[in-house]
């Protein structure tokens, strides 16, 4: 028999899931405040594009693009790796997504004899700047750009990250010291919570990590701004994490099952 | 090679010697590797200074034009040739690509950017005799400047044109522009400013518009039409150049299936019908333009995208279209006639020939009657030739004065003796070449070449010796004729041929042979280290278990990512914030690790907030970069604008500096007291103690802040550093006696290791700190902690995984952190991969006038001290600093075998895939700007890790 409780966790995670990919897609594919629609626009931005490819100069007299420019100027861009104002959308996405996790999230905590669910999502509400904190200093470290023209962009991803990563914990296990270690140092989960929490948060940052990696490259997309593809990258492995996580919960429920029977 | 063999078999640690072995096969294998690969890849061609003159041509067997005697009287009467032509206009259309001429019937499809050039069509169709459309082939690299030079001296440009301009794009090579000039025709250019720093003092006048602006379709075209018309109709010039660049430019940027393109098409056709009217309507006898020429060419061609630089059809198929105003009295020969013809859509029939690009310098000087180019090595091309009048029209030839040859004949003769000239020259050049160059032509090339032009040489003379003998008899036959031009052709074409395989195709054997080599060492490498595990397994039970560790995986990950970043131009353009994000990484994980454990802590988080320092100064040195480079976009405000010119900034940056050379001194003064210390490495480091006051003192004389009245001159000139290096090269000997003399048997190993590191260190410091100013001090206390911190955080993997301490799976993450820090503290010094990045400043403290020897010394130091030397020098620290007390020498050593040899791997992986990458991308537009810099560098310091790593195994491992 699967428990009420254990339904309601398959349900929370669907319903996680589906949330957050339908905002994604809401945000970067349909929503005409944060994306170009327009052609006129893109117009424009192809223009800004070329603006920055005379830089490329060779030899004294040479005006040079790369190859890797080159094979991508002429292909089709799909549209919704443009969004124009990227410190607005994140903080969309990670409004949305943090209310929906910690209403969530909240559900599960811990010790629910104790604490309250107020209390739950008060605590988590304290975490999600302090995890901000900790995502954005980790970013620099590895080398995200400093600056005021990116602050609000780093702001705000580093919300969105801290959402995906320390704001499940800090609604589940409230201060409990000894919990967050063995998620986030150890990485021992226990229960489909405890997976719940772990895999979804390591995925965001592994995914984020991997983000990072098409910025260098010179093919002058505006995706490949900080932090657009570093978002994408941590949105990526977040729901994997989270597909991972659910499958685990199930996998878990139906050797129970078994065992049960 | 049986020795290196035996150590390889014996089971036994061979000690000092097996270790010096090792390293020293591994450094002849990779010197071997590159000597092989640069030979195929690094294409050398050395330029010459000499000039062609005018008296030259009575070296030659052939006919002058005209008497020796008459020389000086009659300079109008040309110089090598007879001139052909008065004056030329050369309309130059950048990056046209040969379908914009040719008629579209000669294509499958009829592309939208086809037939725009009608007037072309219409003239060639009308007037074959005296209009003709080339294809010219231009020969790869296909940009702009080294095609303007290749037209210009009718050579092969290539990527290290040896010259004395360093630096500077000015031909100093012979040339036609400067024929033009040294023979007293007056040159007026408009367009592309890239004329005015190819021939800075050349032009009567110019009219440079920028050529910067790749977006500007329009500056330099209007431009030179502004300046086009009215100069036509003015009589103060014998050659016009106008340079137009709409057309490269509208490539660029929209391809050239795009509607700005055909719109400066639309608009060239409208400007040449203008020319041509002008020219047409002054070509009666008497009037400006009756014996004039006009030239509409490119330099190179483009892809459908627009770009070009590499050696594709596309790209090196350009056109020139020739118009002679002055009518020959026939059309070339039959014999020589090799065009292709077509009607068009009009049903109007049209030929094209082909030219090389080559050809052209040598064919117009021919035409004016100038001195070819010394360094051209092109064919007067008979089609070019032919067009003008001037060439047929001649009073006779200086010996011959029959009537009976038929204008024909009497072409070919003249056609015949300036191809004499042309091979004489060119023969000249050859020889000339293969005496002075750093790299000539084979033996075995020379000599065919030789007999080529002998052959040729001999028919010469008999022909042109019975000519002189039967004066009234037509000996000067057709056949005859025909026998010798072939004989030239073969030989100029051997010519052309045999530099071309020189000076512009890969030795693609070579770059594989070597590149199989390199391969071979890495496996060597490899081999070795997996021997020392075993052997070290041997020596102590708790060590050997080969089960893979965490930090040896993500140690090979690290290595393998960073090299496989060499195969993209972007990577190599960001290689130091690529390394500092995978050296972050490592940080992070080992914050991770240290949380987990919860122990050392601290280090961890001040490794970590260590390296934005770094990071910030890597961008900063970028931002530096983006300046001078032509490749780098940099985004001014990516980092934080520091307002330079206020006071405070000022005194911070006058005495951050000296208070970081203070720390530094006092931490190795502690250190100094912290071990009991052998006499000799005392006396050096309190050498390098006092080094650092004075470089304190050098520093503060010079400053403006304080900008202190009293102090003599020779405290602010070049003494201080002098005296500075002249202490390090007594403090290196003073080392090498103390290796040679001094056997020490100290039980405590450890401790005579950190002296000995120390001592080394310290040595080289102070010459470093003063070479690379202010930055230095900084940059070492930089080094410093982050060394510190690898070095405690190795504890974290010791303590719970004891089994491993001893193997290389211990050692990789540690090894790895240290060379990605070393590779950051490069970029971070502020230096980069290119010539550019070199700091030649550098070079001169200390002295003012330049010696090669010297200032390649200073500037090497400079360049890789803090990237090579202290990295390398301190790699023992790694071992020594947490190696427990009782162990005994044996196992110590092997250790410190290791860690060199995995230093040296990390280095020659890296390196391999440089050299895989540059063999990939050798036709890429950026092969000469970027991955042949990058190549050098990498390779360099390749050798310079392998030969400090030989030297630091004599001299540390006992």
């Amino acid at each position: 028999m699967i428990s009420s409780s254990q339904w309601r966790e398959v349900i929370g995670v669907i319903t996680l899931t589906g949330e957050l990919s339908n905002l994604v897609a809401r945000c970067s594919n349909f929503t005409p405040g944060y994306t170009q629609l327009g052609d006129r626009k893109d117009q424009k931005t192809l223009e800004k594009l070329r603006a920055e490819s005379t830089r490329r100069k060779l030899d004294g007299g040479e005006k040079e693009k790369t190859a890797e420019y080159k094979s991508f100027r002429n292909k089709k861009r799909p549209r919704f790796m443009h969004i124009t104002s990227k410190a607005e959308t994140l903080r969309l996405i990670w409004i949305v997504e943090a209310s929906v996790v910690i209403l969530l999230y909240s559900l599960f905590r811990l010790n629910p004899d104790k604490c309250s669910y107020s209390r739950a999502v008060v605590g988590a509400l304290l975490g999600l700047p302090a995890g901000a904190i900790v995502n954005a200093l980790g970013a620099i470290v590895l080398g995200a750009p400093v600056g005021l023209q990116h602050f609000r962009k780093t702001v705000h991803w580093s919300l969105l990250m801290s959402v995906f990563t320390l704001v499940p914990a800090a609604s589940v296990f409230g201060s409990s010291w000894t919990d967050w270690h063995r998620i986030f140092a150890q990485t021992k989960p226990i229960g489909p919570v405890d997976y719940m929490i772990c895999l979804p948060a390591h995925g965001a940052v592994i995914g984020a990590w991997f983000g990072a990696w098409p910025m260098p490259l010179d093919w002058e997309r505006s995706w490949q701004d900080w932090p657009i593809c570093v978002t994408y990258g941590a949105i990526v492995g977040y729901l994997a994490g989270m597909m991972a996580s659910f499958g685990f919960v199930v996998f878990k429920n139906w050797r129970q099952h078994v065992k049960g029977d | 090679m049986a020795a290196i063999w035996a150590f390889w078999k014996s089971d036994t640690w061979g000690g000092r010697s097996w270790a010096f072995m090792v390293f020293l096969s591994i450094m002849v294998l990779h010197s071997l590797a590159i000597l092989l690969f640069t030979r195929g890849f690094l294409l050398t061609r050395t330029e010459l200074s000499q000039y062609s003159q005018c008296s030259d041509v009575f070296e030659s067997p052939c006919f002058p034009p005209y008497d020796q005697n008459v020389n000086n009287s009659n300079r109008a009467r040309g110089c090598w040739t007879k001139p052909a032509v008065g004056r030329l206009v050369i309309i130059l259309l950048d990056a046209l690509r040969f379908d914009f001429v040719a008629p579209s019937t000669f294509y499958a499809v009829k592309k939208p950017w086809m037939d725009k050039l009608q007037v072309i069509h219409e003239l060639a169709s009308k007037h074959p005799s005296t209009a003709r459309i080339f294809k010219a082939i231009a020969d790869p690299p296909t940009t702009s400047l080294q095609r303007l030079k290749g037209l210009t001296t009718g050579g092969l440009p290539t990527f290290i044109d040896v010259g004395n301009s360093f630096g500077a794009p000015a031909i100093v090579e012979d040339n036609f522009i400067h024929q033009l000039v040294q023979n007293g025709k007056r040159v007026v250019m408009m367009g592309d400013d890239t004329w005015l720093q190819l021939f800075p003092h050349h032009f009567n006048v110019s009219y440079p518009f920028p050529s910067f602006n790749v977006k500007d379709l329009h500056t330099v075209d209007d431009g030179c039409i502004k300046n086009l018309l009215p100069t036509l109709y003015k009589e103060d010039w014998d050659v016009l150049i106008a340079h137009f660049l709409g057309v490269d430019h509208a490539g660029h940027i929209f391809g050239v299936d795009s509607s700005p393109m055909i719109e400066k098409l639309e608009q060239y056709n409208e400007i040449l019908k203008k020319v041509v009217e002008v020219l047409e309507s002054q070509s009666s006898p008497g009037d400006l333009h009756e014996n004039t020429m006009l030239l509409v060419m490119g330099d190179h061609g483009q892809t459908l995208n627009g770009d070009h630089g590499g050696g594709s059809a596309e790209e090196v198929e350009t056109s020139i279209f020739a118009l002679s105003l002055k009518k020959p009295p026939t059309s070339a020969p039959a014999a020589f006639d090799n065009s292709t013809c077509q009607l068009d859509m009009q049903g109007r029939r049209i030929c094209f020939s082909s030219i090389q690009q080559l050809d052209f310098a040598v064919t117009v000087s021919a035409l004016l009657g100038l001195p070819f180019p010394f360094g051209s090595i092109g064919h007067v091309n008979s089609e070019l030739f032919a067009l003008a009048a001037g060439t047929w029209s001649l009073e006779k030839l200086a010996i011959h004065d029959r009537q009976s040859l038929s204008e024909l004949d009497e072409w070919m003769q003249n056609y015949v003796n300036v191809l004499c000239i042309n091979s004489w020259q060119v023969k000249k050049y050859i020889d000339v070449y293969s005496s002075l160059s750093l790299i000539g032509f084979s033996d075995k090339d020379l000599l065919h070449v030789s007999e080529l032009y002998a052959q040729a040489q001999e028919l010469w003379s008999l022909t042109s010796e019975s000519s002189v003998v039967h004066e009234n008899e037509s000996s000067f036959t057709l056949p005859a004729v025909k026998r010798q031009l072939e004989a030239y052709s073969a030989f100029l074409a051997s010519v052309a041929s045999l530099a071309r395989s020189n000076w512009t195709e890969f030795n693609l054997k070579l770059m594989g042979i070597g590149f199989c080599i390199m391969l071979l060492s890495l496996v060597l490498h490899a081999f070795s280290i997996k021997r020392l595990d075993n052997l070290c397994g041997h020596h102590s039970p708790s060590c050997g278990n080969s089960r893979n560790s965490f930090g040896m995986i993500f140690a090979c990950i690290a290595v393998l990512t960073r090299a496989c970043s060499f195969l993209s131009n972007s990577y190599i353009l960001e290689e130091g914030r690529v390394a500092s994000f995978l050296l972050a990484t490592t940080a992070m994980l080992q914050l991770r690790c240290a949380i987990m454990k919860k122990m050392m802590l601290l280090e961890a988080l001040l490794f970590v907030f260590l390296l934005p320092f770094l990071r910030i100064s890597i961008e900063l040195a970028q931002l530096k970069q983006a300046v001078s480079s032509l490749f780098l976009k940099m985004d001014p405000l990516r980092t934080p604008g520091i307002n330079e010119d206020s006071q405070f900034w000022m005194s911070i940056t006058q005495f951050v500096p000296i208070l970081a050379l203070v720390i530094v001194g006092y931490l190795l003064y502690k250190s100094i007291g912290c071990y009991s210390c052998h006499g000799i490495l005392k006396y050096v480091i309190v050498g390098s103690l006092s080094n650092f006051m004075l470089i304190a003192i050098y520093w503060a004389c010079n400053s403006d802040l304080l900008n202190l009245p009293m102090v003599p001159r020779g405290l602010k000139g070049n003494l201080i550093p002098r005296i500075i290096y002249a202490v390090g090269v007594v403090q290196v000997s003073f080392l090498s006696i103390v290796l040679l003399l001094v056997r020490e048997t100290t039980v405590n190993l450890k401790e005579s290791t950190v002296i000995k590191v120390l001592a080394v260190l310290s040595t080289w410091s102070s010459t470093i700190i003063v070479l690379s100013g202010k930055q230095g001090p900084l940059a070492v206390l930089a080094l410093l902690i982050g060394g510190w911190c690898i070095i405690r955080l190795m504890r974290l993997e010791q303590n719970t995984e004891n089994k491993y301490s001893g193997s290389s799976h211990f050692y990789a993450l540690p090894v790895t952190q240290w060379s990605l820090l070393a590779v950051c503290m490069f970029f971070s010094t502020g230096h980069w991969c290119a010539f550019d990045g070199l700091r030649y400043a550098a070079a001169f403290i200390g002295f003012d006038e330049f010696n090669l020897i010297r200032q390649a010394i200073l500037l090497t130091i400079d360049t890789f001290g803090f990237s090579h030397i202290f990295p390398i020098f301190g790699l023992p620290f790694l071992v020594a600093c947490c190696y427990p007390l009782r162990q005994n020498k044996r196992l110590f050593s092997m250790q410190l075998c290791q860690v060199y040899l995995m230093y040296g791997l990390i280095t020659a992986v890296s390196v391999t895939f440089t050299i895989l990458c540059v063999t990939i991308q050798r036709r890429h537009l950026m092969v000469w700007g970027l991955f042949a810099p990058k190549f050098v560098f990498d390779v360099v310091g390749l050798v310079l890790a392998d030969v400090m790593i030989c030297l630091s195994s004599l001299y540390y491992i006992v």
